[in-house]
Order: structure tokens, then sequence, then C-alpha cells
């Protein structure tokens, strides 16, 4: 055997690596399947009642929101890219906006507005004489139609930004040649733009899919109360009943586990030759001149849809009780002291923070060694980079009540303890702690490291002097990201809390269940209000990285 | 330095071959071997793909050699046959990288220092010698400046004071002057040039740039395919190559196929007299016949000599101004040549002009015909 060079040596990190990844990935997943198969799942999967009705709400819920979100991060990428130059940075950033506010905070605010009887725009809407001859309504916002738009909406961010982002590469060179060749603009759109930010738009349309499999959040908030069921609220019912089934459980989970298979090989299968759309462009990329003030009309009002349900979560937070009228004079502040001084909140968030910080400490070293890996920095087998890929294709419901039955039980035993949200956090974010931490180590090359081995550091020395300052910007962002995100989470921790561990998600689902509207309402804002100051503290991070530039 | 006037064997290359792809099979480097002694500056050079970087790398350590022995300083550092791999960072050498490689979060000084503070110097003596060394390259003003606020000229000069800080015996250069524009590239030439006789290290030095190469060589390596192929000094190399491919590599300007058939030899545009090398040609064989621009001049009447070949009906197609001489592109039927003549007024020629030419064939560069095929 040929000993590897130092630069790509099997360590100790990778082999750790893989223990830990096959522990918090591989591990939850095979009892899963083991457990549908010879507990009987399958089985009951069958007798089930209206289990094709669930199936038919899941897939409709998954096609439909696809459907509704390329459409619309399609129409907003071009929108961008075809208003005055000098309003792109600012229109651009719109379109991002559901990607930020937090899923929950963003349903809920949906609800204040169109829930049918208390609703504030179904109020004002029956003031009106068109409608005033009915009870409720206009706008039921707990039915099927309503819950796929939503999701929908709230998964137009991650179209945009890659079609966006394509388009960005694929610059206007290349349409302009199209144009000065004789095509109109749609013909250019439709022959050159088109076919090469079709990539792009098949990985946003896969990515898309299966969060629409495996959502949780709005069937789960807004398909309750008419008993629309999907697979993943399904799920949580089973959890909720005791003795939990859990052989059925993981029978329910496994189409969502195959169809993640299926999207990611679909992917990969309909991009085909990558070469084919590897783009030559010149160094200078011309901007199109003008632009067209009227092409930011749709960001405009897609930007006033992200934020009227923040207003109502604010006026219901300010408001005694949710009555669908706002009475200005009564609105206080007195139900954000009251969650202040709510000792299950405090609990809950005394959970929320431990959770979160012993989560950062494991996975942002995990999220280091993976993106170590992927850039080809230390050498590892095929297994661990596998383990990621599924990591982001598993509906993070499902990965919650995996880990659920499987740290739950004995012999681990975790239920109930802040033990089990760790170990769930931390499978959920490795993708997200390395992903900012490997787009760092692509920026900086790999000819720092080997300038600093040829000049005789060994590799713990380049650890410490090159690699880690080097890659501090995006290990802070990693950091920040982890926190955000599991700041509000839900799905998955509404699958592993208990009566007696809560965090701030799952104690929201309690109190929503409970009615008590405007207490959902301020930890909801809780959520936002952290999560925006997140998201300006990784930008001033990553703005203030000093002498990165080459 | 010439190169007789060394033997101490600095660096020696025994049947290293490199695979990436072990299904194709395909070799980056095949058994290469290559003895450099002391002091030597030694261009590998070749066009992409022809396995001079990996063969850098494998120097630096910074790729594994799939076979073969390497050793430095009279040190084996690599004995695949005995799993020996020597790290990079145990090789005691220098590097200058295609991209500077500078690292962006530590001042100018602070890169240079690196490789004196690795090998166990302390802060305040590797910092003296860093702005030493900083001064001998010119860039001591830069000292507390971030990489990123040099121009690319300065990152150059830097990234050579760092390869040559801790005064290693061997200096490896991948291609550094690829990115910096004409101009430039003469000044840092120059420089190293000036560096190399200063502080006498031995240099392994690759580029495809031709010209860059001839300037610097003590030695000049040419490779093709994973395989060297001519080993020379620079005017060994450039006056003689040693096959059709280096011929072409040196740009060489005209090429045509030739067969002798007694004192005639049959070309790519008609018959000429077998003069010269021409003479020697192998009866009935077909050859490649390479010739310079500068071999071939317009001629007048009674002009020939013993060793030049006429060849008449050509067409002046086009003319060049080319610096010192121009260039002469000449056609007679498919057939195309270029010629070296001047712009004086008296030899001044027109286009559409019809002259003879006669082909130097003294120093004949003649390959057979498909031996080169690659």
């Amino acid at each position: 055997m040929r000993l590897p060079s130092l630069l790509r040596r099997q360590g100790p990190g990778a082999t750790v690596y893989t223990v830990l990844l096959g522990l918090f990935v591989l591990f939850p997943m095979v009892t899963l399947v083991v457990r549908a198969a010879v507990g009987g799942g399958f089985a009951r999967l069958t007798t089930y009642p209206d289990i094709g009705k669930v199936v038919f709400n899941t897939v409709l819920l998954a096609v439909g929101s696809l459907v509704v979100a390329m459409v619309l991060g399609t129409l907003l990428a071009v929108s961008v890219t075809a208003s005055p130059p000098h309003w792109q940075r600012l229109l651009g950033f719109i379109p991002t906006l559901p990607l930020i506010v937090p899923g929950v905070a963003d349903t809920l605010g949906w609800i204040f507005l169109f829930s049918p009887r208390v609703g504030y725009v179904n109020s004002w809407l029956r003031s009106l004489p068109m409608f005033d001859h009915l009870k409720d309504g206009p706008v039921d916002i707990f039915t099927l139609p309503w819950i796929v738009a939503l999701t929908g909406f709230s998964f137009t961010g991650f179209v945009y930004l890659y079609v966006s982002s394509s388009l960005r590469e694929v610059g206007t060179e290349l349409a302009s040649a199209a144009r000065v060749f004789g095509a109109g603009p749609i013909r250019t759109f439709l022959t050159v733009t088109l076919p090469l930010i079709w990539p792009s738009m098949v990985y946003a349309g896969g990515v898309v899919l299966l969060m629409g499999l495996g959502q949780f959040t709005n069937p789960l908030l807004l398909g309750s109360s008419n008993g629309i069921d999907v697979l993943t609220t399904v799920l949580f019912k089973l959890k909720s009943t005791y003795p939990v089934d859990y052989a059925f459980g993981a029978a329910l989970s496994a189409p969502l586990v195959i169809a993640g298979f299926l999207v990611v090989w679909g992917q990969r299968l309909s991009i085909g030759a990558q070469g084919k759309y590897q783009v030559v462009t010149s160094k200078a990329n011309h901007r199109t001149q003008g632009g067209s003030r009227m092409a930011a009309i749709p960001v405009l009002v897609f930007g006033a849809l992200v934020v009227l349900p923040l207003i109502a979560l604010v006026l219901v937070a300010l408001s005694p009780y949710w009555s669908g009228q706002i009475d200005w004079g009564a609105l206080s502040l007195d139900q954000v002291k009251s969650v202040f001084g709510d000792p299950r909140v405090a609990a809950a968030l005394g959970v929320t923070v431990r959770a979160i910080l012993i989560t950062v400490a494991i996975v942002v070293p995990i999220g280091f060694v993976s993106a170590m890996i992927q850039r080809g920095f230390i050498r590892a087998g095929r297994g661990p980079r596998t383990m990621v890929d599924l990591l982001t294709t598993l509906p993070t419901a499902i990965m919650g009540f995996a880990m659920l039955f499987t740290y739950g039980n004995p012999p681990f035993a975790m239920y109930g303890t802040v033990g089990l949200f760790v170990i769930t956090y931390v499978a959920l974010m490795i993708p997200h702690a390395m992903r900012p931490q490997l787009t760092s180590m692509l920026s900086i090359g790999s000819e720092f490291n080997e300038a600093a081995a040829i000049a005789g550091a060994s590799r713990a020395r380049r650890l410490f002097t090159i690699e880690l300052p080097l890659l501090r910007g995006g290990i802070s962002v990693a950091i920040t990201m982890v926190v955000i995100l599991l700041f509000h989470e839900f799905s998955a921790s509404l699958m592993v809390a208990t009566a007696g561990t809560q965090t701030i998600g799952s104690l929201l689902y309690d109190y929503f269940s409970s009615g008590v509207y405007p207490q959902v309402a301020v930890i909801a804002l809780l959520m936002v209000v952290v999560t925006l100051a997140g998201v300006a503290l990784s930008g001033a991070i990553g703005t203030n990285r000093k002498g990165s530039k080459r | 330095m010439s190169a007789d006037t060394v033997t101490a064997e600095q660096l020696t290359i025994s049947e290293v071959t490199k695979v990436y792809d072990h299904r194709s099979g395909t070799k980056a480097l095949d058994d290469v071997s290559l003895t450099i002694r002391l002091g030597e500056l030694v261009v590998l050079l070749g066009p992409s793909g022809c396995g001079k970087t990996t063969l850098l790398r494998i120097l630096a350590g910074l790729e594994d050699a799939t076979s073969g022995r390497l050793s430095l300083y009279g040190e084996p550092v690599v004995d695949t046959g005995r799993n020996l791999s020597v790290p990079p960072h145990k090789r005691g050498l220098g590097m200058v990288f295609q991209n500077y490689a500078l690292w962006p979060h530590m001042k100018v000084v602070d890169n240079v220092a690196y490789p004196l503070r690795t090998s166990g110097l302390g802060r305040t003596e590797a910092r003296e010698r860093a702005l030493e060394m900083l001064r001998s390259v010119r860039c001591d003003h830069l000292a507390t400046r971030l990489p990123s606020q040099l121009s690319g000229g300065q990152q150059q000069r830097i990234a050579l004071g760092r390869a040559l800080v801790a005064r290693p015996g061997i200096v490896l250069f991948d291609e550094p002057l690829s990115n910096v524009d004409a101009q430039l590239r003469k000044e840092v030439r120059t420089e190293i040039r000036r560096l190399h006789a200063e502080i006498d290290f031995t240099g392994i030095y690759v580029t495809h740039d031709l010209q860059e190469g001839l300037e610097l060589a003590d030695r000049i390596v040419v490779m093709s395919h994973g395989r060297i192929e001519q080993i020379g000094t620079p005017e060994e190399i450039f006056t003689s190559p040693i096959s059709a491919y280096v011929a072409e590599f040196m740009g060489i300007e005209n090429k045509t196929g030739v067969r002798r058939r007694g004192g005639v030899v049959a070309t790519g545009f008609g018959e000429i007299e077998a003069t010269g090398d021409l003479a020697g040609l192998p009866e009935g064989v077909d050859h490649d016949f390479y010739f310079r621009a500068s071999q071939v001049r317009v001629a007048a009447d009674g002009d020939s000599t013993a060793a030049s070949s006429r060849s008449g009906g050509w067409t002046v197609a086009d003319m060049v101004y080319a610096g010192g001489h121009s260039d002469i592109v000449l056609t007679r039927g498919e057939a195309r040549l270029l010629c070296e003549g001047t712009f004086e007024p008296s030899a001044r020629l027109e286009v559409g002009a019809e002259v003879d030419i006669e082909i130097d064939t003294a120093a004949a560069l003649l390959y057979p015909s498909g031996g080169d095929e690659r």
C-alpha cells in the first residue's frame, strides 16, 4: 500500500467523523427501516383508514407547491434582472425574505389575516358591500388550496436564489449575442437563457419537491382543524398517542425517505452532461442598460405579501385577545410582559439555549471536517459523503421521529432529556454547519495550505496558523446559521418534545393548540427578532472579513 | 553557471510514474528519470498536460508518485517500494506558486517570516531576516501591508522572497509568471536570474513558455505526454531538437514531407535539388523536413550555394512587419512557407510578385515520417 501524502492522510479526524455521522444519520435510518419491516408496519399501512387520501394530499401539496414556487421564483428572478440596475441590489433581497422569516411565524401571520371568522382581512372584506352577507370568510385559509399556495409561497425564496444566481452566472453577454443575431426578447429567453439556467431550475425543483413532500408546519397548523392530513401530520398524531406505534410510523416515513433518494437520482439524471452547461464568460459582464421600473412591481408585491403577516403578528401580540377587529386603544405590551414572566416560556428558553449551545459545540467541528472531506483536504471513503447527501434529503419531521424512537427508547432512553434535542439537532444541522465552511474553503483554494506545507508547517500548525484564521468568516457564519435555524426549529422539536421538556418551538404549538393566540404571536415574533439579528450579524461578519481578497 | 562545473547531485528522480485514473491507466508521468546538480536552474518545458506540473508537485510532496524513487540532497524522500513518502513540510524546499498563494490574513512580513518560524526561529529574529529578504526583493516598504493591498508584481516578489528566505537548497517554481503581463514577466525573469546568482540555490522551474525557458534555464527538460522528450542546454534544444515534437514546440515555422530519389528530393512544393543534409537522406524513405523562416531567403539569380536548394514559382502573399525584419508569406499552389526578409527599400517586395527561394539545407532538421505520431 502506498503512503498517502500528508495533505490527504486518512487521519483520526476522518475516522471519528465517520463514526459520529453513522450514529447521527445511518443508525436511526436503519432502525427506522428495520422497525417498519419487522414490526409489521408496512402491513398496517394498507389498513389505515384514509391512507389513500393522506398520500393524495401529500403528493398534491408537494407538486402544487412546487409549481407555485417555480413560477413565482423564476418570475421574481427575471423581474429583478429586468429592473433598473441601481434598484437591483435592494430588489434582489426582497424575494429571499421568506427564507429569513421563520416558517411557523409566517404561517401564524397568515392565519391571523385569513382565518375564516376572525382573520383581519376576512373581517375587513365582510365590511365591504360585496361580502356583507357572509358570516365568515370569504377566504378559508384552512383548506388544501391555501395550504398549497402558502407552502409554495414560502418555498419561492429557494427557487429565486438558485435561478437568480444562475442568471447572474450566465450573464448578459450570451443573451446579447442572441439579440444581435436577430432573436427577440422572448425567443432569447426560451432558446438561450432558459436552457442555460435549466440545471439550476432542475436542482431547485428537486429541493422544493422534497421540502413539499416532507412539509409539516403548514399542514399541521392549517389542516388540522379540517382533518386535512399529510404523511408527516399522521406521524405526529401517532407520536402523540400512547403507546407509540413506531413500526407504523416507520412505514409511513419510508415513502418519503425513498422519495428523497429518487429526487436526488432524478436531478443527477436530468442535468446530465454538465459540460453542456458550462458557461464561458468574458471578464466584462455588461449589465443591460436602463431596465424597466415596471419589472419591479411583482417583486414589490411579493415583498408586501411577506411583510403583511408580520404586521398581523405584531397586532395580535399587542392585543389582549385576537378578535379580528383592531382596537387601537387596547394595544399594549402586557402580553409581551406576561410571556416573559411565564415560567414555561423561561423553561423552554432555557432548554432551547442549552440545546443550541451544545449542538453548536458538536456540529460546527463536524461541519468543518465534513467540508474538509468534501474539499478533498481530508481523505475519506464514499460513506461520509453519501451520508451527508442523505441528510439533505430527509424531511425534518421524519428525522425527528427516527431520533425519537432510536434514542428516546432503551437502551439510550433519552426521552424527555435535552440530549435528545441535541442529537436530533446535530443530525439536522450537519449540512448547514458544513456549507458556509465549505464555501469559505472553496473560495480560498488549496494553495495557501500547500504553501504552508512547503514552508515547513506541520499538519497541526497549518490548521491553527492558516486554515482556521482563513476560515473564521465561514465558521462564524456556520455558528450563526445553526443558532438561528435551531432557535425557530419547529418540526423535529415537536417530534422529540415531551410535556416536561419543551423548546420554544414546541411550546409555541402547545399555546397554539390551547388557543392563547397573543402569547403565540409574541413567541413567534421573538423567533423573528432573533433570526433577523442573527442574519444581520452574519451579514456583518461577511462584510468585515479583512484581507480575504486575493 | 555551466553544467560541467557542478557535479554534486541535489535531486535524483528515478523511474517515477504517476497514474491518476487507474481504470483508464493513463499515465500523467511515465517512467521519468532525471538528475539535477547543485546550483543548476532547470526548466521543465512543455505544453499543458505534458506532466511537468505533476512532476513538480511530486517533488514538493503535494502529490504521491504511483511508483518510483526520489532523493533530495542525497537523502531518499520517496520510495514507493519501501512505502517511503516524506511529507512536504519535512523536505526543506522553497516554492513559488502560480497564484502566489500569499496568506491573505498575514502581513507581508509575516508571510515571509513564516518558513523561518516553522523552522523554529524566534519571532524577532525571523522578522529581521524576513525584512532583510524583503530588502533583497526591493519590497521592504511593503512589510506591514496585507497581500490584498499589493499589485500582482509586488505579490510575485513577496512570493519569491518567501520561497528563498529560509535559504532552501532547492526552490520550485510552478509557472510563476503565467498570470503577469509581458513587461512584468521580463522584470521578474531578470530578478530570478539575479537572485539565483546571488543566493545560489538549485531551481526547478515549470513553464509552457518557450521564451521564458530559453532565457532562464541552465538546462531545459522538454516533456511530452508524461515522458522526457529531450534534455539539453537552451542552445542545444533550440538548434538541434531531437524530434519533430520538440521541433514544433520550438516554434519552427516551416515543415514539409520529403523523399529522396537520387539527386532530387520530392517535397510538398515540388522537387528540389538534394543539397546539404538532404543529400544524406536514405533513398525512398519518407521524412519530415523542418526549417526556420530564417533558413529561407528570396533568391537572386546565381545565388545558389552547395548547401542550399532552390525552388521556383512562389508568390508573395503577404508581408508583415515583425520588428527588425519582415515576415514574408509565400504560396505555391496549396503550399505555404514563411520566409524572413528585410524592409530595406532595395530588397522590398510587392505582394503578388513571383519569386524564387533558396532553402538552407546545411543543418537540416529531418525526422522519419510517422515516427512521432501523437
